[in-house]
């Protein structure tokens, strides 16, 4: 993509950031960058927070029988790190953060198309978030994070107040979709068609479809999950001549797209990152741009494959095994263009890229492991066990996470200005690596011997395998707070950034680092593709 | 909601209110319109989803309990439905006209469709206020309180609509001062009555002691609920649809109420009557989610 631009951009002190310092200004932006830096640091102390109860859970898990809580409080302690890590970090982190940081800068825009709405969707998060948190000095909540019924309509614990707050974070989810849709289509830059747009931002529309259309049917169900514990409606509740079953396919409506809602804007960085540090052009653009939306079509129509022990009919288990096989295709067309893309490039060991390579290797073992449960004579056995456990962290934190961490240090030095520490990121890298398939890999193991999920207890056969995977989680642990240091020391004394370190061609490199409030200087124009290494600019 | 919060706007837009100054990411006002339009429509796509989680509940109870939800629909009176229709069908079409009233720069006929419009989603809440608590009075509750009346419901009902009452007055006194000295100004006197109203009701109920302090007749309940023991389910599905519509429409009247204070001020020309379209948009949605609950509800029995 070649342009004109004034060349005023690096050493230039105005940007973003500084241009006024007062908290009226930060409160009260209209500015995406700001905004996504908001959500961005609020949705990581979440995850913060999600650690450490995910850390309390492997505490506690080193030992069968009790080790340093009781049943009840290990019910809420991972009630609490899966609706923390669901809701409050997965969700939102790389759509709302990063989308807010990096869409208008890639669609060459000033703005998003609604930035009065981009505010209040954050206010919305951050309202949701804390009422569901206050239950934390309240009665807490042990329902699990599905909520399913009729537990959840009995249990005495603060589980309306959790319910609320997942509702109005749905809102936020809802309305920053509509937003990055809108953009897309209304605010691209002159010669930015659709042939030419990067492949994020592909994957950021297929998300927002996703929020857009996924999600209100989850506020319905927890809107009518809030009335059965306030009114007893009844639908749910078999006392009443409810369906317990209804809940599970009202609730997994949503929750299975929003599985992909989580991997596409990574599988979107991914994309990007891939191209750049192989120098290549990426392998299968429009294979690519149609696998996203692929995958999100599929998405709509697997959600029952939760549900193959529900006791729903033998013709539902197979319709929904079939349907769920497919998404592998589009999947794999997503892998092996990546790899292709590699291929013959002149590969660069950044951090971002080791995030790819770790990306690939890690969720391809969770993708295939989805497969394994898609046939429905294996899920019968796996059902509920640790296998589960293992295949979604895999492609949640091995997938998600780990394009989340290669977007955040690629785009570290567009949003801050600095450049952070190699080295330092390496060895973070490597040891989040490593502790995470500690962590999770013997859980695989643990499942098919049948040791099953949200048990405080186990047989004690299971004893060394779990011990392993607390090892693991101090690892990652470790390899977070390496990360955390080597980012937050950069933001103090990090070296400066110049506009384009990474040599990339998309337009977001393209303006100063940080950017300028307005974003560019001049209006950006296009005149080729976003992957066009060749020539000189390999 | 004031429209002085975009990027760069001048002292200009605030003195002449006709004057509007289009958000500086958008080419011009008819990109932003063209922009807002499309946002409206994704908004009521997610509506669309919203509604059908409660349609599916609805299919699916009567698939199992059809002829419970057959004679308990008896209970609903079709005929206050079909007025409630007709209320809204009329208001749709006073709301078009609004618009292009607006589309055509005529002031004076664009508040006054929006008023009439107001007026007859008011009708709409005040037939439906006593569909409720007629139902209420018989000891037809949602579900598990069908027969066992607690006063949480009458008060809650009462609350939200005293809630609604407040942010309607909040969000009318928005756009530069408000109704205070307009035309419209009498609205404010209407809610301050309706809010008086609702906070005797609520009074009333709050003296009440004891398990069933509501005077209940509940005679036909009993009856109807020792035919089909799950025909509660229906009147939970009842005020579940019924209850999430309205609180649609009173959103709309909070809006449309926004609306009639900015059209008083002259906002809206044939250069920009976006805001005017876009609650259009949203008040004809509010009217077909109805047309599809009347049948179901009201036309089974």
């Amino acid at each position: 993509m070649t342009m004109s631009y004034a060349k005023a951009a690096v050493g230039t002190e105005l940007n973003y950031l500084n241009h006024d310092r007062s908290l009226k200004s930060w409160l009260f932006t209209l500015d995406h960058k700001r905004i996504g830096l908001m959500y961005l640091f609020t949705t990581l102390f979440f995850f913060l927070l999600g650690g450490i109860f995910a850390t309390l859970i492997r505490i506690e898990l080193m030992t069968p029988g009790r080790t340093i809580m009781s049943a009840d409080t290990f019910n809420q302690v991972f009630t609490y790190h899966g609706s923390i890590m669901v809701f409050m970090v997965i969700i939102p982190l790389v759509p709302a953060a990063i989308g807010n940081l990096i869409l208008p800068l890639q669609l060459g825009a000033k703005d998003v198309a609604f930035p009065r709405l981009n505010l209040a969707s954050y206010y919305i998060f951050l309202l949701g978030a804390l009422i569901a948190a206050s239950t934390l000095f309240l009665n807490g909540v042990d329902t699990g994070w599905t909520f399913y019924a009729p537990y959840s309509i009995r249990t005495s614990t603060s589980t309306i107040l959790v319910v609320l707050g997942a509702f109005i974070m749905g809102f936020s989810s809802i309305l920053t979709g509509l937003n990055f849709i809108v953009s897309i289509h209304k605010l691209r830059a002159k010669g930015l068609t659709w042939g030419r747009l990067p492949l994020f931002l592909w994957a950021i529309y297929a998300t927002s479809i996703l929020q857009v259309v996924a999600t209100p049917v989850l506020a319905i169900t927890l809107f009518l999950l809030m009335f059965e514990r306030l009114t007893g409606i009844g639908i749910f509740d078999p006392v009443i001549g409810g369906d317990p079953v209804l809940f599970q396919h009202f609730f997994w409506f949503y929750s299975h797209p929003a599985v992909y809602i989580m991997i596409l804007p990574s599988m979107g960085i991914i994309s990007e990152v891939i191209p750049v540090f192989s120098r290549k052009p990426i392998f299968g653009y429009k294979a690519m741009a149609a696998a996203t939306f692929g995958i999100a079509l599929v998405a709509f129509v697997v959600w029952a494959h939760h549900m193959y022990t529900s006791g729903q009919s033998e013709l539902a288990n197979f319709v929904f095994s079939l349907l769920t096989m497919f998404v592998a295709v589009p999947t794999g067309v997503k892998v092996f263009s990546w790899i292709a893309t590699m291929y013959k490039g002149s590969i660069r060991f950044n951090a971002p890229m080791l995030y790819a390579f770790s990306f690939l290797f890690v969720f391809t073992i969770g993708g295939l492991t989805g497969v394994m449960l898609a046939a429905i004579a294996a899920d019968i056995h796996l059902h509920d066990t640790y296998f589960v456990v293992a295949h979604f962290h895999y492609v949640m934190v091995g997938g998600t996470l780990n394009g989340m961490l290669a977007g955040l240090h690629y785009w570290f030095p567009k949003v801050f200005g600095r450049m952070y520490d190699e080295r330092k990121a390496f060895i973070s890298w490597l040891l989040i690596f490593l502790g995470f398939n500690v962590t999770f890999f013997p859980q695989f193991i643990l499942g098919t011997q049948g040791m099953p999920r949200r048990y405080y207890d186990y047989l004690p056969q299971f004893t060394f395998l779990n011990q392993v995977s607390s090892v693991g989680s101090w690892i990652i642990a470790l390899g977070f707070a390496v990360a955390a240091y080597n980012l937050l020391s950069a933001l103090r004394s990090g070296p400066k950034a110049p506009a384009n370190p990474w040599r990339g061609l998309t337009l977001e490199w393209q303006t100063a680092s940080p950017p300028p409030h307005e974003n560019f200087l001049v209006d950006p124009i296009v005149t080729e593709g976003p992957y066009e290494y060749r020539g000189d600019k390999v | 909601m004031s429209s002085t919060a975009s990027h760069t706007m001048t002292d200009l837009a605030m003195t002449d209110p006709s004057l509007h100054h289009h958000a500086h990411h958008f080419r011009s006002a008819a990109h932003e319109f063209a922009a807002c339009k499309q946002g409206m429509w994704l908004f009521l796509v997610q509506e669309v989803l919203f509604f059908s989680g409660l349609f599916v509940a609805y299919v699916m109870m009567r698939g199992f309990n059809f002829e419970a939800f057959h004679d308990a629909a008896k209970f609903l009176d079709w005929r206050l439905g079909a007025i409630n229709t007709v209320i809204l069908i009329v208001s749709s079409v006073t709301m078009v006209m609004a618009v292009t009233s607006a589309q055509t720069g005529k002031k004076k006929e664009t508040v006054r469709y929006l008023i009439a419009t107001f007026f007859l989603a008011c009708g709409f809440c005040v037939v439906k206020y006593f569909e409720w608590t007629h139902k209420f009075h018989m000891g037809i509750l949602p579900g598990g309180s069908f027969l066992h009346p607690s006063l949480f419901h009458p008060k809650l009902v009462l609350s939200l609509g005293g809630l609604s009452l407040l942010l309607m007055g909040y969000y009318a006194s928005q756009a530069k001062g408000g109704l205070i000295g307009k035309k419209a100004f009498w609205i404010y006197l209407l809610m301050l009555g309706a809010f008086a109203f609702l906070v005797v009701q609520y009074l009333g109920f709050a003296s009440h002691h004891g398990a069933g302090a509501i005077e209940v007749h509940g005679e036909e309940a009993r009856e109807l609920i020792a035919r089909f023991p799950k025909a509660p389910l229906f009147f939970s599905c009842y005020f579940m649809m019924t209850g999430v519509h309205a609180l649609h429409v009173v959103g709309g009247m909070i809006v449309i109420l926004w609306l009639i204070s900015r059209a008083e001020d002259g906002e809206f020309t044939p250069a920009y009557y976006t805001p005017v379209e876009m609650v259009g948009l949203y008040w004809h949605f509010v009217d077909l989610v109805w047309i599809y609950l009347f049948p179901l509800l009201y036309l089974v029995g």
